[in-house]
């Protein structure tokens, strides 16, 4: 792939290098002033002259910060711990929903059906804010609001995710469906036996996406939350910018912490993720 | 016990494609029936009718003394083989065939029993711990089948499963197929495209065309006795020809005018059938075997037409040799010791006792009830 990519595009391999560059700098860069003392905070030099890690400790509560002598109180155990289960939790759900709805707009026929799929498609031209106002009246309604079901719940339904999986299903040759069908299973067989595991790089993908984007999310739980116990990371985060907004290695070292985790799944994973988004699809 | 019996069966899809019509059929158990015709004629939506697999619009399907007009495919009691083999890529060999098995919750010793007995008799044995991907098609198209067998279905289903292999292995499989079915001695239906495969396999054949049922008959009956003019046309290679002849009378009995300026003796066994076509066009069907070749040649008083040599395709044994007759051409099966000249006007013997007649309307069969 990259062979032919820079056989035929030598241009695009530099622009894509160009790009990859300029993204990671302030990635970059933020890990660099997490790594700065105080005096070299604002100092305009791409590496500390003097790295020290002694932020991490403090934005970890585990050390007092030595300028004020007192805890900043930040919670990363319990932060990651909600960011996790939040994340998981809409994850698996996600999937699961996604791919049931995936079966039966692409495996089951019914009347309507493409018709009914067009319509639910179209919902993705929405744009998120448009329906956060109605939405958030549906969790007050249900009693959802500052709960983790009240995260979970809403996320754990979607129109790419289902979009995504009943591509990938139409690949798989109907005549599977049909064998099974003979052979005596039921939908219920079909899908769990058949069709989940040979969708498997499709799912894995999607649980990819949707892990990293509910672990971002930041506007619906800020709208929704305001026990601190239920706080995810990126609210978390919210308590240093206002009581620390001058100390920038802090903050860089409060965010470096924050992202870490998904970095590292992100790396884990990303080659289902490129498999799960090539679509292979399924070769008799 | 289940023979198959399947009446006024008419199938249209939505949209208005009619894909069968009043289609009927009795099939006894354990016989061995083959579906033929042409790309499009509606034979895999009959197969795929008597799986259950397509509902059908009209008319009743037996299997055994159950009508299974809404029966779901699992408790037809059929099992059905794919063009395309549809084995499950993600299982081994093994749990391909297990899988119905399963289930169907069989205890697991019979599955594995059942699955052994199935490996061995098509010698799968050593690869039941592949995935499909690891196979090659031929071996592909024995698990199919041995998936179909493993559950010991009343009725077996083939839609066209050896389309996919190269011309040995399709042989090679013919008769695996055909040594399968005497060994288990099931219901079998099966559907092909190939009229070689239909005379080699059949016990009877149907050919249908355009959704409809032309004729059904055994291999040789199908051979000898074409039903109409399309059945003749399918059946046998290279084809049988055509020639647009005249009936006429002369000195009290029948002759054939043409093809080209040629007067044949009608037969004295089609005389009755004939004598209402005086001064009539007719179809004239002849067999390549019947025009020019040793049996013909060997005949005494046999006619004689002359034609013009075109094209040689020597054979081997045989050669098929191209003529034209007045502006008709013909394919003629000789002895490939006879040498012949292209461009040459050769006169080739015609074994008019076992021409066809067709009427040029209707297409039919024309022919002296009784004889057989
Ligand atoms: N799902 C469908 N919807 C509409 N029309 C269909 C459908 N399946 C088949 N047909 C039409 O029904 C007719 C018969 O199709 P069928 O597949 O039974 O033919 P076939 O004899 O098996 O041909 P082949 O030898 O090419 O497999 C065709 O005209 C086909 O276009
Ligand atoms: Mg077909």
């Amino acid at each position: 792939m990259t062979h032919l990519l820079r056989r035929r595009f030598p241009g695009r391999l530099l622009a894509l290098t160009l790009l990859g560059t300029l993204i990671s700098i302030p990635f970059f860069w933020m890990i660099s002033i997490s790594f700065k003392p105080r005096a070299e905070a604002e100092s305009p030099d791409v590496l500390p002259v003097v790295a020290t890690a002694q932020n991490y400790p403090i934005v970890l509560d585990a050390r007092p910060d030595p300028a004020t002598n007192r805890y900043l109180g930040m919670r990363y155990g319990r932060w990651y711990y909600n960011t996790f289960f939040i994340a998981l939790g809409v994850t698996l759900l996600q999937v699961l929903t996604s791919s049931m709805a995936a079966y039966a707009f692409s495996r089951i026929q019914w009347r309507g059906r493409d018709q009914v799929f067009m319509l639910y498609l179209a919902t993705m031209m929405i744009p998120g804010v448009v329906t956060m106002i109605p939405n958030f009246q549906i969790m007050v309604w249900l009693g959802f609001v500052n709960t983790y079901h009240g995260l979970i719940i809403p996320a754990a339904f979607s129109t790419f995710g289902t979009f995504l999986l009943r591509q990938f299903m139409l690949s798989i040759p109907p005549s599977l469906d049909e064998a099974a069908q003979i052979d005596g299973a039921s939908h219920w067989h079909i899908f769990w036996e058949i069709i989940l595991p040979l969708a498997r790089p499709g799912l894995i993908a999607l649980a990819i996406l949707t892990f990293i984007g509910s672990y971002q999310s930041f506007f619906w739980p800020l709208v929704m939350l305001n026990s601190e116990d239920l706080f995810p990371i990126s609210i978390g985060l919210l308590t240093l910018d206002s009581s620390y907004g001058t100390q920038t290695e802090m903050i860089m070292a409060a965010a470096t912490m924050a992202v870490a985790p998904l970095i590292i799944v992100f790396v884990i994973f990303q080659k289902f993720l490129v498999k799960g988004l090539q679509m292979g699809g399924v070769k008799g | 016990m289940a023979n198959v019996t399947l009446k006024n069966v008419d199938k249209t899809y939505p949209g208005g494609v009619k894909a069968v019509a009043d289609f009927n059929l009795e099939i006894p158990n354990g016989e061995f029936v083959v579906l033929v015709g042409p790309s499009g004629c509606g034979k895999s939506t009959l197969l795929r009718m008597v799986a259950g697999l397509e509902e059908i619009t009209a008319g009743t399907i037996r299997i055994g003394e159950r009508v299974v007009n809404d029966v779901p495919p699992k408790d037809r009691d059929i099992a059905m083989v794919f063009q395309n083999y549809a084995l499950y890529p993600h299982m081994t060999v093994r749990e391909n065939m297990a899988f119905g098995l399963k289930l169907r919750k069989f205890p697991k010793q019979e599955i594995e029993s059942r699955v052994r007995e199935a490996a061995d008799i098509l010698g799968l044995g050593d690869l039941l711990d592949r995935r499909p991907k690891a196979l090659s098609g031929g071996q592909r198209q024995r698990v199919a089948v041995g998936r179909a067998i493993v559950r010991k279905p009343e009725v077996f289903l083939f839609d066209e499963p050896l389309s996919n292999l190269d011309a040995k292995m399709r042989t090679q499989m013919r008769v695996e197929i055909s040594r399968l079915h005497q060994q288990i001695g099931a219901t079998m239906i099966y559907v092909t495209h190939d009229q070689i495969e239909a005379m080699t396999m059949g016990e009877r054949i149907v050919v249908m065309k355009d959704g409809v049922v032309q004729q059904v008959d055994s291999p040789v009956r199908m051979y000898d006795r074409p039903a109409n003019r399309f059945v003749a046309g399918f059946i046998g290679t290279p084809q049988m020809n055509f020639f647009n002849a005249r009936i006429r009378a002369e000195g009290g009995s029948l002759v054939v005018e043409g093809p080209g300026d040629s007067r044949l003796p009608v037969p004295e066994t089609q005389r009755a059938a004939l004598a209402t076509y005086r001064d009539k066009p007719v179809i004239l069907g002849l067999r390549p075997e019947d025009i020019g070749s040793a049996a013909a040649e060997q005949l005494a008083n046999a006619p004689r037409i002359r034609a013009k040599v075109e094209i040689i395709e020597p054979m081997g044994a045989e050669s098929y040799v191209h003529f034209n007759i007045g502006g008709t051409p013909f394919i003629s099966r000789v002895d490939a010791h006879v040498t012949f000249q292209i461009g040459q006007v050769a006169e080739l013997a015609v074994f008019i006792g076992k021409a066809h007649f067709f009427d040029p309307q209707t297409e039919c069969r024309i022919e002296t009830v009784s004889a057989h």
